[in-house]
């Protein structure tokens, strides 16, 4: 077994390492053998619908709970041995996130501050200041939007190494989106490492380098963004002038999948390159061309239609 | 912070904390001010003799105690049933929702993500719970030493302390119980139903072992038992037996540590 002093420099250690990782509850599935592993300083974007495992697959990373088989680890460290020493290295917000209803907003950052130790005042109420906490407010009289919020800031606040973020903007409101996002960029330019899971496609679209997506507890895809959309399928709406192709001429072109025709607006289906489609329209008098914009949600579709199946 | 968890258990609970108190004392302060008119009807006690040793046992009046004296009303009418009981209801219910609740509330899952272990998360919920219910015994305690003297009460204050200390561990053995189930299981049904089975169960037991051949020596197994042998009201702290209800409760706080360290949060 190597030593820590092994795992300095050359090769940047991964920020979370998960090898084998399963989890059951008595007979019922959690995650089953997930190998993942998301580099240091990326933003890694865990996608699957409710169930699917991401939760469990989190809160495995701060011990909350315990694998059943398969490891951990975080930061280098494993996460049952080295719990307490990731934990003070990791920022974390729950995917439902609870706070002590009695409390005010700035009793539970100061709590939590407090519970944490070194946190600088400055960041924090720079954070506080730009998702526009109401501080002396009680938990219990804000909306979920705003105990999200606090949510966010406290995972922040202590500039952690690694942030892991179960549904981040979930409640928040678009403007509110995007000081998160914009929050997320400063930390990873930083050198910060963040993993966050979703359901909100384009949110991880736009802010993750690579995804991993997870279908009934396995792992079933880990790509980078930017070669899941070039393997996107589009939808394109087209309308034409007279004479309008007929369908049947629409889906005998390379690449397309599906067209349909109504009034004269054409929708085809397109995987890949659009080249095909542009040069056989060339022949007919184009007035429209409208392209859709849903690419990950339609792999991330097909992948649950296509994904292997598992006896559960 | 090291006493974070504590503070913030102490702090969740300020009001509620002065409600007992006040409940607490408006109790001790009726039962007290009764206690003259109770005294000068000795016709009282008689009729007490008439009754089946298992209500006299029950009422904190074996081995002689007449209703009409100081110790005697006094154990019959708070340091055997009713103070207990208070005490039980509050601890038991401290440990469960520091426990299960927090847990069922999910804002524990937040808290041990910090960098705390959760020994020390436990305990010091643990040290919160000991001390409130500590502070609530001192208010009753208080309350009769300084209103016992105008009522012609005149045990002395070692028999208050005493009595008020053992029936407040008695209590604490049957929290640290709960608290331990709690942490050990998450489950609200476990922790609930088998500490109330067990200290109503054992409060029953405490006022027939002495009656009842087949349980004779049974009694050694009672927390009810322990605290309120040897009479505190009347010889003060019985030391041995408090430091033997002290020693459950320090080992069922170790199977709380145990239990919680590693199981599933929140499952």
């Amino acid at each position: 077994m190597s030593g820590p002093t092994d795992t300095v420099s050359l090769h940047p250690m991964p920020a979370i390492r998960l090898e084998r990782l399963s989890k059951f509850y008595g007979k019922q599935r959690g995650v089953v053998e997930v190998d993942l592993q998301v580099e240091t300083g990326e933003v890694f974007g865990f996608l699957g619908p409710n169930g699917a495992g991401k939760t469990t697959t989190i809160r495995t990373l701060l011990d909350l709970i315990r694998p059943s088989s398969g490891k951990a680890s975080i930061l280098g460290l494993d996460s049952v041995q080295s719990s307490l020493e990731i934990r003070r290295r990791v920022g974390y917000l729950p995917g439902e996130l609870a706070l002590w209803d009695w409390m005010t907003a700035q009793q539970v950052l100061d709590h939590l501050a407090r519970l944490r130790g070194g946190v600088e005042a400055t960041y924090r109420d720079e954070l506080i200041e730009r998702f526009e906490v109401e501080t002396d407010r009680k938990v219990s009289d804000l909306s979920t939007g705003n105990r999200q919020k606090i949510g966010i800031v406290q995972a922040f606040m202590h500039k952690p190494e690694l942030l892991i973020l179960d549904e981040p903007t979930s409640g928040l409101d678009p403007l509110m989106q995007q000081v998160a996002y914009e929050v997320i960029d400063e930390a990873q330019r930083d050198g910060r490492t963040i993993f966050l899971s979703s359901h909100v496609l384009p949110e991880v679209e736009r802010i993750a380098q690579r995804v991993g997506i997870i279908r009934k507890g396995r792992l079933i895809e880990v790509a980078a963004v930017d070669s899941l959309k070039e393997r996107a399928v589009r939808f394109v709406e087209l309308r034409f002038g007279w004479p309008a192709p007929t369908p049947e001429k629409l889906s005998s072109i390379p690449g397309i999948s599906e067209a349909t025709m109504s009034g004269g607006v054409a929708t085809v289906r397109i995987e890949g390159s659009m080249d095909p489609l542009v040069k056989a329209l060339a022949e007919y008098e184009v007035l429209l061309i409208r392209t859709h914009d849903t690419p990950l949600e339609e792999i991330f579709l097909q992948l649950y239609r296509d994904g292997a199946d598992d006896a559960d | 912070m090291r006493t974070e968890i504590f503070r913030r258990v102490i702090a969740g609970r300020r009001k509620s904390l002065i409600w007992w108190a006040i409940g607490v004392f408006a109790m001790m302060l009726l039962v007290l001010i009764s206690y003259p008119a109770v005294r000068d009807q000795p016709s009282l006690s008689d009729l007490l003799e008439d009754y089946p040793d298992f209500v006299q046992q029950i009422l904190g009046l074996a081995g002689g105690l007449e209703l009409t004296s100081p110790a005697g009303y006094l154990n019959s009418q708070v340091f055997a049933n009713t103070l207990p009981i208070i005490f039980l209801i509050f601890l038991i219910a401290f440990a469960a929702r520091e426990t299960v609740g927090e847990e069922r509330d999910r804002t524990m899952d937040l808290g041990l993500a910090h960098p705390i272990r959760r020994e020390r998360y436990i305990l010091q919920k643990f040290a919160a719970m000991t001390l409130t219910g500590l502070g609530l015994a001192a208010v009753a305690a208080l309350t009769i030493i300084a209103l016992g003297p105008a009522l012609e009460m005149d045990l002395p204050i070692s028999g208050y302390l005493g009595a008020t200390l053992s029936v407040y561990l008695i209590a604490l053995v049957f929290a640290t119980l709960a608290l331990a189930l709690g942490a050990a299981t998450g489950s609200r049904a476990v922790t609930f139903g088998v500490t109330s089975a067990l200290a109503i169960g054992m409060y029953i037991l405490w006022g027939l072992a002495p009656l009842v051949d087949a349980l004779k020596g049974l009694d050694r197994v009672n927390p009810f038992y322990w605290g309120l042998a040897g009479v505190p009201i009347l010889n003060g702290l019985q030391i041995g037996n408090a430091l033997l209800l002290g020693a459950i409760v320090v080992i069922l706080a170790g199977a709380a540590v145990a239990g919680f360290r590693r199981r599933d949060i929140g499952v």
